[in-house]
């Protein structure tokens, strides 16, 4: 038997309050409307504060000037500077703790490590002197290893859940790249290099695995469709971009169709995924 | 009348079954479902008072009405936790039921509680509240694609319960 599940549906809009429900609810609600208009604001009995409280007050008044004004300073410190750990270690822990979700705490590290990139770029660029990158390499492995094991943690409970987790592994697969082509350009020591290159690893296996599990568990059909979503995503964004840009992601699509003839749909995600963090970090 | 005033109770007038129908099939608990609405309405009138610019009326309730929902499954997670309704033998509503209505109800609230959370709230809020997919991508602060793939999903899941069931 064929079921219209839509009809289904539409059987809940029959549902609603019965007249004496309706009636004691508007009137409750409209009683206490009508007294929120007719009330007067009422003086604080706390406006004339002791000397104790004046000085409670001053206190902790000067430790909330001295804590955010270290903050401000060290927000614009870079690898090497003394205020560089406060920053790391104290600064972005804090705003961390107000990420509660698993996507948006991998969200953050991601940013983290954007700003690790941009660092490594401005010391590459400013220094003098060489400068001990040890505390920056162990960093950016923190980021990448805090990122894997929430993604890690995180049940692929549906087509939806195994998607943004494969959707966030490539973001981060993305920036662990970017900081290895960042090192090549420079004369970065060895133990920074290595650090970084198991980083790398570490997200491009997750991901491979991740993608793997995926095409697994939902089978041809979701992700024939999750994929020919994306690629309608970027030819419909194609525009805004460069012509240079948008040579580069057509080039990546013909890549994704190659793969989709070989049989390789691990390799069309991975790709078209790349060619969707590229679109919209250009965007 | 008071200007405030009669807008609230135009508002009251227009969508409390809608809030109540919304609230009902996302909890399944017809006395905190009312108790809500009432909640919904009450911070709306809150927001009217305070000068707030409400562009979308009917988006902006329902706004109101998702937020208290998430925070009512925060604060009573356990009693709306599937899995200790079943094991404690639940019942979305009284199963003495006497109307061929409310036995629609009760059937498709009880397949509707068994498919993805997310994917419950778009299908109620499309199919039973009658709102355009921009409206829901609107109050749940998501792309319209995302919410289109999700409605679509969601339409795949409950029809397999409802094969299964038959």
């Amino acid at each position: 038997m064929k079921i219209d599940i839509e009809e289904k549906l539409k059987t809940g809009k029959d549902l609603q309050l019965s007249v004496e429900e309706k009636t004691s609810m508007k009137a409750f609600l409209l009683s206490q409307a009508t007294l929120s208009l007719n009330q007067t604001p009422q003086p604080s009995p706390y406006s004339i504060f002791s000397t104790w409280q004046l000085r409670a007050f001053s206190g902790a008044f000067a430790v909330f000037v001295i804590f955010f004004s270290t903050g401000y300073l060290a927000q614009g410190s870079l690898p090497g500077d003394t205020l560089y750990p406060v920053k790391v270690n104290v600064i972005e822990e804090i705003i961390a703790l107000t990420h509660l979700e698993p996507t948006d705490k991998v969200g953050f590290e991601i940013e983290r490590l954007n700003t690790r990139l941009e660092e490594l770029t401005l010391v590459s660029a400013n220094q003098s002197e060489p400068v001990d990158l040890t505390f920056f390499a162990e960093q950016v492995s923190e980021h990448v290893s805090e990122a894997v094991s929430i993604l890690n943690a995180v049940e692929n409970t549906d087509a939806e859940t195994a998607e943004n987790k494969i959707s966030l592994l490539s973001k981060l697969n993305d920036v662990t790249q970017k900081h290895e082509d960042a090192l090549d350009d420079t004369d970065a020591n060895p133990m920074l290099v290595e650090k970084i290159g198991e980083s790398s690893n570490l997200t491009e296996t997750t991901l491979t695995n991740e993608v793997d599990d995926y095409l697994e568990t939902e089978g041809p059909e979701t992700s024939s469709q999750y994929l020919s979503e994306a690629v309608n995503f970027i030819t419909d964004n194609l525009d805004r971009l460069e012509t240079s840009d948008q040579d580069n992601i057509e080039k990546q699509l013909q890549d994704v169709n190659e793969a989709i003839t070989d049989g390789d749909m691990a390799e069309a995600i991975i790709t078209i995924l790349e060619a969707k963090n590229y679109l919209q970090i250009d965007s | 009348m008071n200007k405030p005033l009669s807008l609230f109770e135009n508002l009251y007038d227009k969508y409390a079954d809608g809030i109540f129908r919304y609230l009902f099939f996302k909890l399944g608990d017809r006395e905190r479902a009312k108790e809500l609405t009432q909640d919904v309405f009450l911070k709306a009138w809150q927001s009217l008072v305070s000068g707030t610019d409400i562009k979308y009326e009917k988006a902006f309730l329902y706004k109101i009405a998702h937020n208290l929902f998430i925070n009512e499954i925060r604060t009573n997670r356990s009693k709306y936790s599937l899995e200790e309704m079943t094991d404690t033998g639940y019942e979305p509503v009284d199963p003495k039921t006497n109307s061929e209505n409310e036995a629609n109800h009760n059937e498709l609230l009880a397949k509707l509680n068994q498919i993805n959370e997310s994917y419950r709230t778009v299908l109620i809020m499309r199919y039973i509240e009658d709102l355009p997919v921009k409206d829901i991508a609107v109050i749940l602060e998501e792309k319209e694609t995302n919410i289109s793939m999700r409605i679509k999903r969601g339409l795949e899941a409950l029809k397999k319960i409802y094969e299964t069931s038959t």
